[in-house]
């Protein structure tokens, strides 16, 4: 006779796997989402051979207001920053939410990426977190209080999603610095925020852009900002301004795209543009007069970003990536970037 | 002939066993290693390689048809032979590839937990579907496909990536490509563990729709692995040797991220799903390999899980060693054998068709010399 079976051999394997899983978790130091600082904005500064980083933390004691917290300390190693960045903030620090980490000047361009490679080695930040450059110390953007009461970090997380539309600044995440760095130049672009005080109003401008090489550096002003985005086929929509006769007239943007041909000396870009005057028209001012000063405008800008960069050696269009793209070697000439002149051709439709 | 029907899954389920089988292990850790030897053109290693791989899936689906290998009519000195080396070659790839997967949960899934603790429960559940047989295996890679389904479907719909194809440019054939194909063999060539399933035709399908299914098995691998590497390649250029899990970095670049927030589980599960099949495949085969030596007991199958556990826990320990293992001398070793045991297997079993058609023909025609003597004697009585 067959003996009846008391536990079904199924059941009792799940069951002592359920059982070593849950000794497991309670023998391991697992840290639940309520005993973790999760971190929505960081900085990072180099000052004196030492990182300094803050981090903004939302408060979650207050039930009705919406308050953020800044805790910053000083190190030479990363890993024991964030150590005593926990300790401070009662909580282990977890940075994957990290929507923007801001960095100075001194990091960018001292440090040789070594803060840029722990964070992404370590895969402690996550690939879609936004990099900014602060003109002012880091700190001081990630921690100053905004007059909509905002923290400047958060703030500055929130607004990056539109930028490129409205301002002409190209957002970039931590993937697309990383991915620029490896390229030939490791030339890289970042939206440059600085705090600036109106009275009793305090507000963060990102109207600039950061260029670096890991050495040199140039911050280029608004304008060369828009002919940087609209090279790099980044500014998709947004608005475009012009002056006649002292008179403003203003068009939405529709389309952009660029086409960059790089020869021995010569770099031929190309920016077709479809524009849309429906947004301000200067009175008694054609079209055909518009177009001209639009596509005049668009030279300049283009002109005097790779100006600014050339002087300082950046090579902020990927002259040499796209040289190598096409199976060239002449970006391998020292003086390559210097003797290269710019054609810029603008070909601009109104709809 | 429990062993047989233990191990017997339809032609589907062998082909989703085989798409998992090639695509697990190549879209974590393997872009990363192959961007840094061949940088842009490192894809073409990839359609080399994975094309190879399907051409020797179907001598393996040639075997599979008529039989486990170890079921089949050959010599038994044979099969035992090929029962080694199988196991040698299953013992090695299960410990390289259980560390990269334990690698990629400890850093995807829990931040704090030892390498100990996740390989016990792991092992633990792959030894279970190993030792239930092929059959189990091939329907809970049925079930998870799901799974995989949703998370391709969630990256689909979600994904927000910003292409570059500069960064695949220039073409060109250098000779990089021979050294990352010769460095990362380790990464390729997984035949011999389906070797010992027994294939059935599936009882309402005809053979069109097992063409189909096959096309589309052969063009999901090419897009998980090809297609994978060039959006990686896009998306990373040349810093795709910083960026270790391809997989999780290509996926987690989505539109939910300024939504919720960093949004990587289903590529973690989808993966996850896949690499407990994977890994419960080796198994399965080193412990069929080591059950035609000592039994058909379960004790056998938790031995070869012991063995496992204790080399990738107290021998690997981490990724660095197991990649300086992986990539050793132990590479040629492998697929030597891979290749060789596939082989052997594919000729021992076309000799035995072969045998056994020459007796049934000459049974044939002693049976019909009697009837051919009768016919004349019946005619000669008219």
């Amino acid at each position: 006779m067959k003996k009846p079976k008391i536990v079904n051999k199924k059941w009792l394997v799940i069951v002592i796997i359920i059982a070593f899983l849950l000794v497991f978790s309670v023998l391991e130091e697992q840290k639940s989402v309520s005993a973790r600082s999760i971190v929505l904005a960081m900085s990072i500064d180099l000052i004196d051979d030492e990182y300094e980083v803050g981090v903004q933390l939302l408060r979650t004691d207050l039930k009705d207001k919406q308050d953020f917290i800044t805790y910053s300390t000083t190190g030479a190693h990363l890993t024991e920053i964030l150590e005593k960045l926990s300790h401070d903030s009662g909580g282990s620090v977890s940075l994957c939410h990290t929507m923007v980490l801001i960095l100075g000047q001194n990091i960018l361009t001292q440090d040789q990426d070594r803060a840029m490679r722990f964070f992404i080695e370590n895969e402690e930040l996550c690939n879609n977190t936004m990099i900014v450059a602060s003109k002012d110390s880091p700190l001081e953007a990630l921690s100053v209080k905004l007059s909509n009461g905002q923290g400047g970090g958060y703030y500055i997380g929130g607004m990056l999603r539109n930028i490129v539309s409205d301002l002409g600044v190209i957002p970039i995440t931590i993937k697309d610095y990383i991915k620029n760095r490896y390229r030939i130049g490791n030339c890289v672009y970042l939206p440059c925020v600085s705090v600036e005080k109106s009275g009793e109003t305090t507000f963060i401008s990102v109207k600039e852009s950061f260029i670096t090489d890991g050495v040199n550096y140039s911050i280029l002003s608004e304008s060369a900002t828009k002919g940087l985005s609209l090279v790099l086929n980044k500014l998709k929509s947004g608005e475009l301004s012009y002056k006649i006769d002292n008179k403003m007239g203003q068009v939405d943007i529709v389309k952009t795209s660029a086409d960059i041909k790089v020869q021995q000396d010569v770099a031929n870009v190309k920016i077709k543009a479809k524009l849309n005057d429906r947004a301000y028209v200067p009175e008694n001012i054609d079209e055909k007069r518009s177009v001209d000063e639009l596509q005049k405008g668009i030279t300049t800008y283009v002109e005097e970003c790779f100006a600014a960069c050339q002087e300082k050696g950046l090579d902020i269009f990927y002259l040499a990536q796209r040289a190598y793209a096409q199976g060239k070697d002449f970006y391998q000439q020292n003086d390559f970037l210097e003797n290269i002149k710019l054609k810029v051709e603008v070909d601009i439709t109104m709809k | 002939m429990e062993n047989i029907q233990k191990n017997k899954i339809y032609e589907e389920q062998f082909l989703l066993l085989a798409f998992i089988s090639i695509v697990t292990f190549k879209i974590v850790m393997l872009p990363q290693y192959l961007v840094s030897t061949a940088s842009n053109n490192s894809y073409m290693v990839m359609i080399f390689m994975v094309a190879i791989e399907i051409m020797m899936l179907t001598v393996v689906y040639g075997v599979a048809k008529n039989g486990s290998i170890l079921e089949q009519d050959v010599p038994k000195w044979l099969k035992g032979a090929l029962a080694i080396l199988v196991f040698a070659s299953s013992i090695i790839k299960c410990t390289v590839r259980g560390s990269e997967g334990i690698a990629y949960i400890s850093t995807s899934l829990y931040a704090n937990v030892s390498w100990a603790f996740i390989t016990l429960a792991l092992v633990m559940a792959c030894v279970y579907i190993a030792q239930k047989g092929g059959k189990v295996l091939a329907r809970s890679a049925q079930i998870f496909f799901w799974i995989i389904a949703f998370a391709v479907a969630f990256f689909m719909i979600f994904s927000q990536i910003n292409l570059d194809p500069i960064n695949l440019m220039p073409f060109k054939i250098s000779g990089d490509l021979a050294i990352a194909g010769d460095k990362y063999l380790m990464w390729f060539c997984d035949f011999t563990p389906l070797l010992f399933v027994t294939v059935v035709p599936s009882k309402n399908h005809g053979k069109k729709r097992l063409a189909v299914w096959t096309s589309l098995a052969i063009l999901c691998v090419f897009l998980f692995t090809v297609g994978l590497m060039l959006i990686f390649i896009c998306t990373f250029g040349n810093a795709g040797e910083l960026m270790g899990n391809a997989f999780l970095n290509v996926s987690s670049l989505n539109k939910i991220f300024f939504m919720i927030g960093s949004a990587d589980l289903p590529t973690v599960l989808s993966w996850l799903v896949m690499y407990i099949v994977k890994f419960s495949l080796l198994l399965f085969a080193m412990s069929s390999c080591a059950k035609f030596f000592f039994g058909d007991k379960a004790i056998v199958a938790l031995i070869c899980g012991a063995i496992v556990f204790c080399i990738i826990c107290f021998g690997i320990g981490n990724l660095n060693a197991n990649y300086q293992l992986a990539t050793s001398w132990l590479r040629y070793f492998i697929v030597a054998i891979e290749f060789a045991v596939t082989a052997t297997a594919y000729i021992a079993m076309r000799i035995s068709q072969s045998k056994k058609q020459k007796q049934q023909n000459a049974q044939s025609d002693n049976l019909a010399q009697p009837n051919a003597n009768q016919t004349d004697r019946a005619q000669g009585e008219i």
